[in-house]
């Protein structure tokens, strides 16, 4: 064996660095190869900084500068150079308000004094094209650039607008009953003894035209009509108790009276930063939102005149914080929680808390998806992202996983989880490093997501009952795949230009974390071997005997390494796809249940195909020449549904029949025995002239149509009369039941038009 | 997920309504007038939807077909002639939680509530909008309505009508917003069922004209119509409807419809030979002036008296200006 493998196969399996191996911290600061282009961010088109747009839709309220600046174009840019020329004006404008947005500050302050600051340098036409386009943006809202404190920010301003939602409605429904209760009871008070008396009476005209009225007979006559009894007192006590307790709701209260700041100081104090305080906020405030619930439950049946006394009496006396589901808890406005994913302990801590039911959105922030180690020696742990799909066991969290990269593009996911009735996760890696660390956070965080070791996904229990509508791993690169593949060109330690194409692993994110160095050993290229294999060749199968798995870093000279990967390494890349795996399968992608059902049936079909056709050839071959079957039609292997995965033997050969859009409609009651009278029922038209010539023969059923009723309750006659006034022709006659009826001749000779 | 409490409360206390929990009096047509399919129609529907008659509200103007809200067990107004529509406006941005069914007659919507008519389409609001057509105004014997056929004799018109017919149906499909139109004939009472159910499950102004036969004043008119089936078009769509095996078997004249084709269905609904029958259009999109409009608000009624004193205070003459004003 060469010497080169040996060292590195050595190292490969023992983790220690022979001769010839350069340990991964001697070099200085290594990157990934594939992040070597990205020096400076603020070049390039991404998605930061985010605009979180005051005033809008939840959905809508986080938009991506770059988002509102194509838009801004597409809708003003003029066709042809002039146009050409604006884009690149803007575009310009555009990295200008990037590179100023680390500041923050409202959108349209930062455009004005970025196109500005352009405008002084002289191009001719900008300040033009920056106003057309700065008109054609059509909302504004704070700038937030891409940081550890960016998931919070970007959360709490959707939350914020979700809850100010909810509790626009819920004060509007809880007006409506107020002021329906109000007038139950004022009603009632205007019916009674009291609201009749003429003092009332003449209270209520005011005193500009009293004189005109005579109240005392007035009120005698009021007294006289009264059409219903007054409310009972248990009924005007259950009214009274409701109002009471939705008149003692702070902060219901205040924003009736649109208080603005009492809102506010609710809102904030609606934003906690433990599980532990949560948990304890939510329990002292469950009493109070029971309460209100019960009192709305009992308010809407009493104004919907529904309320009995029988049935609900004993409900609302059991009635408990038990007694209410998801959606009821819903009515208030949800906490949200803010923690860091601190380690195993905060991470059951967080379960705890969604498994509680509380109405609340956890958002958990960790800066560390690979493990740290300093804890943990053994190698990368991928502790760090496991919490979110460990939440998706819980079956009625809604739970979303990002990273910062991500974040922008699931406002709409964000504002849906929060509106969500039940307990939601949001689970994101910010890509944060050391203070001194030149790697940017979006870089790390749009890595970690392209490295399948922090996956987005979204898994949404109110999407529908199957795991199929639930769970959305779409928004990943190559979802199909195993890993994302990129183009790459680059120059190794000798200046050679290398060109190819590499799949980007976890390990490679490893790579470039320098607390993991010990875990790789740098070869340069003259002792590349072709023993090196890629990190996701080597996993993708056996490797020959003394291969050595590898994943291409440059140093800060833009040089071309190898960096052999120690076993803890590929441990940790392997756990990652299989992870990434699972999520497939969820997501509907290579799902193995139905390919191996789809592998099963294409086999059974081919199977039953070849003695059919051997079958046919047999019986043919007598008589004619034989003649080579055609081939049956192969299905499509029916990798993606399961339900594409019907039996193909039996069905394939039919059209594929169109699902009934509508239920096949009523069959036709069979026909009365010949000789009976008999109407067509359902064509009957309710016209009532049948009956109007004997309502004992004819009667209509229960959906008002005409029927024979009781025969003889009637002569023919009249059944041939019925036949004639009926403007649809539907009765028929029949036979004369009685032979010695008179003018039965006559009777028979009209009865024959009606069959 | 399990159902939210008050559903649950509702569920304790439901109770199924059979048909003569919405039936009140004994109709006063005439026997064999198509109105009475129409009220079995719509009684049918409400048992069927098991609507609660306390939240259903009957609106109409003057005429024969307008006596209907009396004839149902439920809320009703039976209101002026030709005011159908803006009362039952008036009722839903008052009282949005009801449903509301309105019946006019040609003369009551069509000629005297003309104006009516075309804005209740254009505010689109959310209400099931019966026009009873039957060409003429029946209640008051026998007048030439907007929808009489050309020549029709009648009390004011003793050498015949001179002008053509007004088809409802186009009229309704050329305004603002249309969001629902269709059509049946009296005697098909499958068609007036699917076509009023359609019609009540459309949210906004969903217009339906029902081909009345008068066996009164106009016995022969549809005549024809009855005897031969080929004079009837089915309209069928996977969104629009279907129709029983039974009726299919009678009615083979039938063609697919999309009724979200509003081009199409102004062509078919030009047409009386023959006469179509089924969804002619339908827009869920358009809005209804009632949410746009906020109705269900809350509007304590401090906040009303407020607004109308400051109204009234424009035109106040104040004592002071009295005293001195005022002088004989
Ligand atoms: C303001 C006013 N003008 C005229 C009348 C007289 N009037 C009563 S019913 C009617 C016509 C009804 O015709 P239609 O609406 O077609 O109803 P039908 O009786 O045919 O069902 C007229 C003109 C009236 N009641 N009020
Ligand atoms: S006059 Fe005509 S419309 Fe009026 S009830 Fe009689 S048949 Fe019906
Ligand atoms: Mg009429």
């Amino acid at each position: 064996m060469d010497a080169d493998v040996k060292t590195q196969l050595a190292f490969h399996v023992l983790g220690r660095s022979a001769a010839g191996g350069k340990p991964a911290d001697s070099v200085g600061r290594l990157r990934p190869a594939l992040l070597a282009a990205f020096t400076d961010l603020t070049r390039l088109r991404h998605d930061y900084p985010l605009v979180l747009v005051r005033d809008a839709a939840p959905a809508e309220a986080v938009q991506t500068l770059s988002g509102l600046v194509g838009a801004a174009l597409q809708a003003a840019a003029p066709r042809g150079a002039a146009g050409e020329r604006m884009r690149r004006q803007v575009l310009r404008l555009e990295r200008e308000i990037r590179r100023r947005s680390a500041q923050g500050g409202l959108l349209s302050a930062v455009w004005d004094e970025a196109a500005a600051a352009l405008a002084a340098e002289g191009e001719a036409g900008f300040a033009e094209s920056a106003a057309a386009a700065r008109a054609a943006v059509t909302v504004d809202g704070e700038l937030l650039d891409c940081s550890a404190a960016t998931p919070l920010r970007l959360v709490r301003h959707i939350w914020r607008l979700v809850q100010e939602q909810k509790l626009a409605g819920l004060v509007g429904r809880v007006e409506n009953i107020i002021l329906d209760l109000t007038e139950i009871l004022a009603a009632d008070l205007a019916r009674s003894e009291v609201g009749r008396a003429p003092d009332a009476l003449s209270a209520a005209v005011g005193p500009g035209f009293a004189s005109l009225f005579d109240f005392g007979t007035m009120s005698q006559l009021l007294g006289s009509v009264s059409a219903s009894g007054p409310v009972s007192k248990r009924r005007r006590r259950r009214i009274e108790q409701a109002l009471a307790v939705l008149e003692a709701q702070p902060l219901i209260t205040a924003l009736r009276a649109r208080d603005r700041a009492a809102e506010e100081k609710a809102l904030d104090a609606l934003v906690v930063t433990d599980c532990a305080g949560a948990l304890a906020a939510w329990r002292a405030r469950r009493p109070d939102l029971v309460a209100l619930i019960r009192a709305i439950a009992i308010a809407e049946l009493e104004i919907d005149g529904r309320y009995s006394e029988e049935e609900h009496d004993p409900f609302f006396a059991a009635f408990q914080e038990s007694s209410l589901g998801a959606a009821d808890l819903a009515l208030g406005p949800d906490m949200l929680v803010c923690v860091e994913d601190a380690g195993a302990l905060r991470r059951a801590e967080v379960l705890e808390l969604l498994a509680a039911g509380v109405p609340a959105t956890v958002l958990v922030v960790t800066d560390d998806v690979l493990g740290d180690p300093g804890v943990d020696a053994g190698g990368p742990t991928l502790a760090g992202t496991r919490l979110a799909t460990m939440a998706t066991g819980l079956d009625d969290v809604f739970v979303l996983q990002a990273s910062v990269a991500a974040l922008g593009r699931c406002g709409g996911r964000i504002a849906r989880g929060l509106a969500y009735a039940g307990p939601t996760l949001i689970s994101v890696y910010t890509g944060a490093g050391a203070a001194d660390d030149p790697v940017p956070p979006y870089l790390r965080a749009a890595a970690a997501t392209q490295a399948r070791v922090f996956p987005s996904f979204t898994y949404d229990p109110s999407a529908g009952p199957g795991l199929a509508e639930r769970w959305d791993v779409a928004d990943n690169p190559r979802p199909d795949a195993d890993w994302s593949v990129h183009p790459f060109r680059c120059e190794d330690t000798k200046q050679q230009r290398i060109v190819g194409e590499i799949a980007f692993t976890a390990a490679d994110l490893i790579a470039g974390d320098p607390r993991h160095a010990g875990l790789f050993s740098l070869v340069e290229s003259a002792h590349w071997t072709d023993a090196m294999v890629p990190v996701d060749a080597w996993l993708a199968g056996p490797q020959p005997a003394g291969a050595v798995p590898y994943v291409p870093v440059v140093d800060e000279q833009n040089r071309l390494w190898r960096a052999v990967a120690s076993e803890p390494v590929i441990t940790a890349t392997r756990r990652a796809r299989e992870a990434w795996h699972r999520l497939q399968e969820l997501g509907d992608i290579h799902n193995s249940w139905a390919e191996r059902r789809a592998a099963a049936d294409r086999l059974a079909f081919e199977q039953a195909a070849r003695e059919a056709a051997a079958a046919d050839a047999a019986a043919a071959g007598a008589e004619a020449p034989a003649e080579a079957p055609a081939p049956a039609p192969v299905p499509a292997p029916a990798a993606a549904a399961p339900a594409a995965a019907k039996a193909p033997a039996t069905e394939a050969a039919k059209p594929a029949a169109k699902p009934a859009a509508k239920p096949a409609p009523a069959p036709e009651p069979p026909p009365a025995p010949s000789g009976e009278a008999y109407v067509e029922t359902p064509r009957c038209t309710s016209c009532n002239a049948c009956l109007q010539v004997n309502a004992r023969l004819f009667v209509y059923d229960g959906n008002k149509q005409a029927t024979i009723g009781d025969l003889s309750a009637g002569t023919f006659r009249q059944l041939v009369e019925a036949a004639e006034s009926c403007p649809v022709g539907i009765i028929h006659p029949g036979e004369p039941r009685n032979p010695n009826e008179s003018d039965l001749d006559d009777l028979r000779r009209r009865a024959k038009a009606f069959g | 997920m399990s159902m939210p409490m008050h559903d649950c409360l509702i569920r304790m206390v439901e109770d199924d309504h059979p048909l003569e929990d919405y039936q009140s009096g004994i109709p006063r047509w005439c026997s064999g007038c198509g109105d009475n399919a129409v009220l079995a129609a719509v009684q049918r529907l409400c048992r069927d939807e098991n609507l609660r008659p306390e939240k259903l509200a009957f609106v109409s103007g003057i005429g024969c077909a307008s006596r209907f809200p009396h004839y149902m067990r439920t809320y009703g107004f039976h209101g002026i002639h030709g005011r159908a529509l803006p009362i039952a406006e008036g009722v839903k941005m008052a009282r949005p939680d009801l449903h509301v069914f309105v019946n006019t007659g040609d003369g009551d919507c069509c000629s005297i509530g003309a104006a009516h008519w075309l804005h209740a389409i254009r505010y689109n609001m959310n209400m099931t909008v019966v026009l009873h057509d039957n060409h003429v105004y029946g209640l008051t014997k026998k007048q030439v309505s907007p929808t009489s056929p050309k020549g029709l004799r009648s009390n004011t018109t003793p050498h015949g009508s001179y002008l053509d017919a007004m088809n409802p149906l186009t009229v309704t499909l050329g305004v603002t917003n249309v969001s629902f139109v269709a059509q049946a004939v009296d005697w098909i009472p499958e068609a007036v069922y699917a076509v009023i159910r359609a019609a009540y499950h459309h949210k906004g102004f969903s217009f339906v004209r029902i081909i009345q036969r008068c066996p009164e004043f106009l016995p022969t008119m549809w005549e024809p119509w009855l005897r031969d089936p080929e004079k009837t078009l089915l309209l069928e769509h996977e969104d629009g409807i279907a129709y029983s095996a039974g009726l299919q078997r009678i009615y083979k004249n039938r063609q697919a419809h999309d009724p979200s084709d509003i081009h199409r269905a102004r062509e078919i609904a030009s047409s009386i030979d023959p006469v179509p029958v089924g969804i002619l259009y339908r827009d869920e999109s358009v809005p209804c002036y009632e949410d746009v409009r906020e109705a269900g608000k809350p509007r304590p009624i401090e906040m009303v008296k407020s607004g109308l004193e400051a109204e009234l205070d424009k035109f106040t003459v104040w004592p002071d200006a009295d005293e001195t004003g005022r002088t004989a």
